[in-house]
């Protein structure tokens, strides 16, 4: 389509929807929240229409930076985990035939179908000390003292790798699918084995799923605040809680916006890095069709 | 003009028009209170009673902290008639103008109201609330597993536990300081820094031997996870009806108390039947079962002498005078607020 048509034909009602949408619930509250950091908390916890830095300055203090990159490296730890366990899964179903293939996938999103907040308590009476778990293993003689998972820092993590790992293992799953079955084949024609083969043609191959796959748990997770209050027991806060509070508690909505943009530029900057480090310009969709 | 866009035109003008419809055939419909409240509040057979006895209409939306109810009326949420803030909310919101000067005269029921809650430090003379029930905030103690010492109940059995990761703190940074400080024989009030510093480092190592800070401790309780908890009077109480061992203690230092209230914010438009609202609940017959539903003390003296003996002298809703005097309200900090504020964020970081 050359400039000249766009502008005399009108833009199609599709295309006004998608526009309206992205303005009215993505961009236009993004600019009331750039625009409510740089205002400041009045005592009272009113607004103040007085423009400065203030807010942003003071997000640089150290306990914000601390819970900043404990927010990042707990979301690293846990992406990585969802990739150990994730991986493997997607293999497995991508290589899978015919009804095995759909039970497979729907099984994998049934949970999806309960809401979140009821898949965390759920998580909540199994992990206790008295939960299903414990009570079971105490009752076989496995263990002699409950083992503590709930409340403590393994909880937020199986809590993370539960709630995000179907994120991880679809787009890892549909580039799997769209890779030619023949290049393998070739490639032991041509004499490697399973091991050259799956690093030298598969891995290569897949690799942008596998990376846009763990955008989609990485990026999700740095604004986690959910799990880290009802599986971590509130004891340690994720930049999310942080945010949160500004809001909710502190009544300091400037400061929160703050924080809420400084987040939205670490992970602009992460996109920008992956569309400078894949081989086709823009963020790869292909993971989102199934 | 294409045709798509006459079409689009079309429909945003017929959004446009049937939304003025609706707005119009609101405000001419009979009035309907918006009612904002805490969660297992009024038995739902007494709202329908009200309706049915003033043909006013009540839509109950439901809020889990008196932050959100803030946020919200802040935010610009209009449309809300009747709000129930606790004590120091209301102070707050007073400060700001956000609640609406209450007409007396159309509350004659308010006379039912014990004198003492007529006149609270956060809003002398019932200005612009109506306190509607009251509760503590104290220890919990499953008393099959700890033994209570001869000496009492201190803040240090929560604080300084030989219970490790079986104890529980509210998720809330007054009453979580409160704590400390009543442990260190000062007001919970306090806003003199260097306390607060020293009440700060406390929790810095109380934290890693309490289980979880939540505001929910009950079922937690009652599962026996934990078995010493920091908790709302309520909740106690509910826990004690499942559990007997389960006791209730303000602790001897003391302990605080707050109130619901009905209040009315100013941007209201159905200020007259929210008074209605409020007498009605004000109303003894009607005050007493909700009171009954909600395990909190009624500050209505006619409501507590028709309550039966066990129900008056339960301690753990109605504390004794000698533990009551030991009882304080959460004052604002007014500038030393954002330095706590800084301080629960290193504590929770």
């Amino acid at each position: 389509m050359d400039s000249k048509s766009t502008t005399t034909k009108p833009i199609p009602i599709t295309a006004m929807v998608f526009i309206g949408w992205l303005f009215l619930m993505t961009f236009l509250p993004f600019l009331i929240i750039l625009g409510m950091s740089f205002l400041e908390r009045t005592p009272v916890g009113t607004l103040s229409f007085h423009f400065n830095l203030n807010n942003y300055i003071r997000s640089f203090q150290y306990i914000y930076l601390k819970v900043l990159f404990k927010t990042v490296w707990i979301a690293l730890i846990a992406t990585l985990s969802c990739l150990a366990v994730g991986f493997p899964v997607a293999y497995h179903l991508a290589r899978s035939k015919g009804w095995m293939k759909q039970l497979g996938l729907v099984l994998l999103f049934i949970p999806f179908w309960t809401n979140f907040i009821l898949r965390i308590y759920g998580l909540v009476s199994l992990l206790g000390n008295h939960g299903l778990i414990n009570q079971v293993l105490l009752h076989f003689g496995i263990i002699k003292t409950p083992i503590e998972i709930l409340y403590t820092r393994t909880g937020v993590y199986i809590g993370l790798l539960y709630n995000y790992l179907p994120f991880l293992v679809v787009p890892i799953f549909s580039s799997l699918e769209k890779l030619d079955p023949l290049l393998r084949e070739a490639g032991f024609d041509l004499g490697a084995n399973r091991i050259q083969v799956f690093w030298r043609i598969v891995i290569p191959n897949i690799k942008e799923g596998v990376f846009i796959g763990s955008l989609f748990v990485f990026i999700p997770m740095l604004g986690e605040y959910v799990i880290p209050d009802l599986l971590g027991g509130a004891k340690e806060a994720f930049l999310g809680n942080v945010m949160v509070n500004q809001f909710f508690v502190m009544q300091d909505w400037p400061f929160g916006s703050a924080i809420a943009g400084l987040l939205s530029v670490l992970l602009l900057i992460t996109l920008w890095l992956q569309t400078r480090w894949s081989r086709t310009p823009g963020l790869k969709m292909e993971g989102l069709d199934a | 003009m294409g045709l798509k866009r006459i079409v689009v035109l079309v429909i945003v003008l017929g959004l446009v028009t049937t939304s003025l419809i609706y707005l119009r055939a609101r405000k001419t419909s009979p009035p309907k209170l918006r009612v904002s409240t805490w969660s297992n509040y009024f038995p739902d057979s007494i709202i329908r009673d009200f309706t049915q006895k003033t043909g006013i209409k009540v839509e109950l939306s439901y809020i889990s902290s008196n932050e959100e109810l803030f946020a919200k009326l802040k935010a610009g949420a209009t449309g809300f008639d009747i709000v129930q803030p606790s004590d120091y909310m209301i102070r707050q919101m007073k400060a700001l103008s956000m609640l609406s000067k209450l007409d007396l005269s159309l509350l004659p029921h308010l006379n039912h109201l014990d004198e003492y809650y007529r006149n609270l430090p956060y809003d002398p003379g019932n200005e612009v609330s109506v306190p509607f029930n009251w509760g503590t905030s104290g220890i919990a103690i499953n008393t099959a597993r700890v033994k209570i010492p001869a000496q009492g109940v201190s803040w240090s059995l929560l604080l300084n536990s030989s219970f490790p990761r079986q104890t529980s703190l509210l998720d809330d940074m007054r009453e979580v300081f409160a704590g400390v400080l009543f442990l260190n024989n000062l007001s919970p009030n306090t806003a003199e820094l260097k306390s607060l510093e020293a009440a700060k480092k406390q929790i810095f190592h109380i934290k890693d031997k309490v289980l979880l800070f939540t505001s929910e401790p009950k079922p937690l309780l009652l599962k026996e996870e934990i078995v010493i908890a920091h908790i709302y009077s309520s909740d106690a109480v509910q826990a004690h009806a499942q559990n007997p061992n389960i006791q209730f203690f303000i602790p001897k230092e003391g302990g605080i108390i707050w109130t619901d209230n009905f209040a009315i914010p100013s941007s209201s438009q159905h200020k007259l039947e929210a008074h209605a609202f409020i007498n009605y609940f004000l109303n003894p017959d009607n005050a007493l079962a909700t009171v009954r539903q909600s395990h909190l003390a009624t500050p209505n003296k006619t409501v507590k002498s028709m309550l039966s003996i066990e129900e008056k002298n339960d301690p753990n809703i109605y504390p004794p005078p000698e533990i009551f005097k030991k009882l304080f309200f959460l004052e604002d900090l007014g500038d030393t607020l954002p330095s706590l504020n800084q301080m629960w964020t290193e504590l929770k970081s």
